[in-house]
């Protein structure tokens, strides 16, 4: 009876403090689904965009999604100011992207800014970054998910798919920031832009009619989603914000920003991306250093995609060396030569990297 | 809690049934002595030992095979003496190691579950979680809390597993290396500062021996525990491979500003499904609140052999409410400032191995 009557106490005491009560409801916060940083006058304007609340948003429509943004001095300030104007608490477990205007990335410390966002305790690691081409915010207010989709089930979509198919390089907020700070590579963050062309609102504005975003006959069978179309190198002129379909969707997300030492270093387009990611999967690295000399060689599976165009990824390396970017991680196979963090240190890798030679070599 | 105590082994006779119980009872007590040596092996790497090993934390955890071998060659030589004075002054000495340990564990559970539901206030949820641990192994039978562990022991193993699984995506090779790290020094130094998690392998001895019932125990003394190697080598091997994924993952940049919360959450940040992250998550919300119920059960064994005529509730005390003060005078520096004396768990027990030791030979003599 005695025993009885515990479990009895401890039951309503778990009742109370364990059943999520004291947490506001889920209603009654504001679930963050996308964020953007963009450079302002006065420091940094910081938007999110949420699902309204009370509203069931079972499809991508943006009039279901609200957008609010705050200026301020800095990205703690705007955080902390966007909690204060908002009535209900946000909650960033749900976020799915983050994007960055590239006037931030080249103005502010990316690392700090990335750390920051990290510090949030409802922050969602997987969340993944994307480097805007003109207005982050643009992003948000732009996109339309196709066939109505819900946003989040969209982005999760379409990331999963195509960083699969090696077309994004996959750059989510945690792996980016451990990126960052060993420095054995250097990340590739996805670029993202808004194409005039399918902008309903800037063709109203210019007061065009046509619906279609440039040669929408010549489209790339490569861009047909769906088929099997891993077996072919994408062509070598996409670019986001500039290719060539149609779509209710105006927002496209293709190329990479190449990071150096946490800054825009340079863009790598659709098919230098894809090679980059193709080489990270594929191809085997080796390493050869005689006293000052550094060899980088890239050996490529006879059976690779890569074989097809060896002198794009030839130039695509020299690219690559000449930005000081080392995105394929070679950094990693040196660091394997050594056997203490110290004689690696010493070795000064990033300095030797750009005076390096890279051979490619079929296997 | 009736079906976990029973005793499905067919027996013959009445001196049968005491011998299957008793193997059933000094299985379920070692099975809570490996749970305990594990919980505290696995905190260490994550609370200190990733900190200051970085990618070789998983040769520190190999490291500890070292102490942990040495305690058990001292406690597997100890067949008696627990009854006699000297007995008693030794295993009562152990409870600075329990209190120490208890302190951890409910600094990591109240830790993890403010960091999950953050409006819970930490002196509230650390005294909830007390109230949980102290009712678990006051209302339980005399053996209820060994043989519930026993009896997760396997779903404990999988979760370890699961988690480690679900990380494999994200775990790359290159970031073992260099593969020395900041040196074999640095990496010694951190093997030392966990020394202490391996405390508990005398209670691999301890346990069974006050915990049976003079009739079993007997048989129990009769009988040398040869396998005990085996629970030595799963423990470090286990620590190793925790270890191992810290460094393949490389979650956080060592730093002393990490809460609790964080440290215990951020390798399963990296989960890729949020499913299999929330499973993890188990891991720490069971293992957790059972390693604190059994080193609370612990300290009530130690206490009801060293002095039989105090009540079992009362017994509980001496473990949990210096644990408690401690974690509500502390909360979030807890870590910080018991690091200091987690080593010392080791001496503490190696002495006590000793005492027991000489105490074992003066019975055998007399």
């Amino acid at each position: 009876m005695r025993k009885c009557l515990a479990l009895f106490l401890l039951l309503c005491v778990s009742l109370i403090t364990l059943s999520g009560c004291v947490d506001p409801e889920m209603e009654r916060q504001t679930f963050a689904i996308c964020m953007s940083l963009d450079q302002a006058d006065n420091g940094i304007t910081l938007a999110i965009q949420a699902p309204k609340n009370g509203q069931v948003t079972t499809d991508g429509n943006p009039q279901n999604y609200e957008i609010i943004s705050v200026t301020a001095v800095d990205l703690i300030s705007a955080l902390h100011l966007l909690s204060v104007t908002t009535p209900y608490p946000i909650n960033y477990s749900q976020m799915r992207i983050i994007v960055f205007s590239n006037d931030v990335v080249q103005n502010e410390s990316f690392y700090a800014l990335l750390t920051t966002l990290e510090s949030l305790r409802t922050m969602r690691a997987q969340a993944t970054l994307l480097i805007s081409v003109g207005d982050a915010q643009d992003i948000l207010k732009k996109q339309t998910p196709d066939f109505g989709m819900r946003l989040s089930t969209h982005l999760d979509t379409l990331f999963s798919l195509l960083q699969a198919e090696c077309i994004l390089p996959v750059c989510t907020l945690s792996e980016c920031i451990r990126d960052l700070r060993l420095g054995q590579i250097d990340p590739l963050i996805t670029v993202c832009a808004v194409n005039p062309s399918l902008d309903q609102d800037s063709q109203s504005s210019s007061g065009s009619s046509d619906q279609s975003g440039g040669d929408s006959g010549g489209a790339s069978p490569a861009m047909a989603i769906g088929e099997p179309w891993n077996s072919t190198l994408l062509p070598s002129d996409l670019q986001a914000g500039m290719l060539p379909r149609t779509g209710e969707n105006p927002v496209e997300m293709i190329g990479a920003v190449a990071l150096s030492g946490g800054k825009p270093a340079g863009v790598l387009t659709a098919s230098e991306c894809q090679l980059s990611l193709l080489a990270i999967k594929e191809a085997t690295m080796r390493i050869s250093m005689q006293e000052d000399t550094l060899q980088l060689q890239l050996l490529i599976p006879k059976t690779s995609l890569l074989m097809e165009d060896l002198p794009a990824l030839e130039s695509l390396l020299a690219k690559l060396l000449a930005m000081n970017v080392d995105a394929l991680g070679f950094g990693e196979q040196v660091a394997m030569l050594f056997t203490t963090d110290d004689d690696f240190l010493a070795y000064d890798f990033s300095a030797r990297y750009q005076s390096a030679s890279v051979v490619v070599l079929p296997q | 809690m009736k079906r976990a105590r029973q005793v499905r082994t067919p027996v013959s006779s009445k001196s049968d049934a005491i011998l299957a119980r008793m193997r059933g009872d000094t299985r379920a007590y070692r099975a809570l002595a490996t749970i305990l040596l594990l919980s505290q092996g696995l905190l260490f790497i994550t609370t200190t030992g990733y900190d200051t090993a970085i990618q070789t934390v998983w040769q520190s955890a190999l490291m500890l095979a070292l102490p942990a071998f040495l305690l058990l060659i001292v406690w597997q030589g100890i067949r008696r003496g627990f009854d006699s004075v000297l007995g008693k002054i030794a295993l009562i000495s152990l409870f600075p190691n329990l209190i120490l340990d208890a302190s951890l564990l409910l600094g990591a559970l109240t830790g993890l579950m403010t960091f999950q539901i953050p409006t819970i206030s930490y002196v509230v949820c650390c005294l909830f979680i007390s109230l949980i641990c102290l009712m678990i192994s006051a209302c339980g039978r005399r053996n209820g809390v060994a043989y519930g562990a026993s009896a997760i022991r396997y779903v404990l193993l999988f979760l370890l597993l699961l988690a480690l699984i679900g990380l494999l995506p994200d775990a790359k090779i290159s970031r073992l290396a260099p593969v020395l790290g900041a040196g074999l020094w640095q990496t010694a130094t951190s093997a030392l500062e966990g020394m202490g998690s391996v405390w508990s392998v005398s209670l691999l001895f301890v346990l069974p021996a006050i915990s049976l019932a003079k009739a079993e125990k007997q048989a129990y003394l009769i009988k040398p525990f040869r396998a005990s190697w085996c629970y030595v080598l799963l423990f470090v091997l286990l620590c190793a491979l925790w270890g191992l994924f810290y460094a393949l993952i490389r979650p956080w940049q060592p730093t002393a500003t990490l809460t609790m919360g964080e440290r215990l959450n951020a390798l399963f940040a990296f989960n890729p499904s949020v499913m299999l992250s929330e499973a993890s998550l188990l891991l720490w919300l069971l293992g957790l609140p059972l390693g604190l119920s059994a080193t609370l059960t612990v300290g009530e064994k130690l206490m009801h052999h060293c002095f039989d005529h105090l009540p079992r509730a009362f017994c509980l005390l001496p473990v949990l409410l210096p644990a408690l003060i401690l974690t509500l005078i502390f909360q979030e520096n807890l870590l910080s400032a018991l690091s200091p004396l987690m080593p010392y768990r080791f001496a503490v027990s190696l002495v006590s191995g000793i005492l027991l030791l000489i105490a074992s030979h003066q019975e055998v003599r007399s």
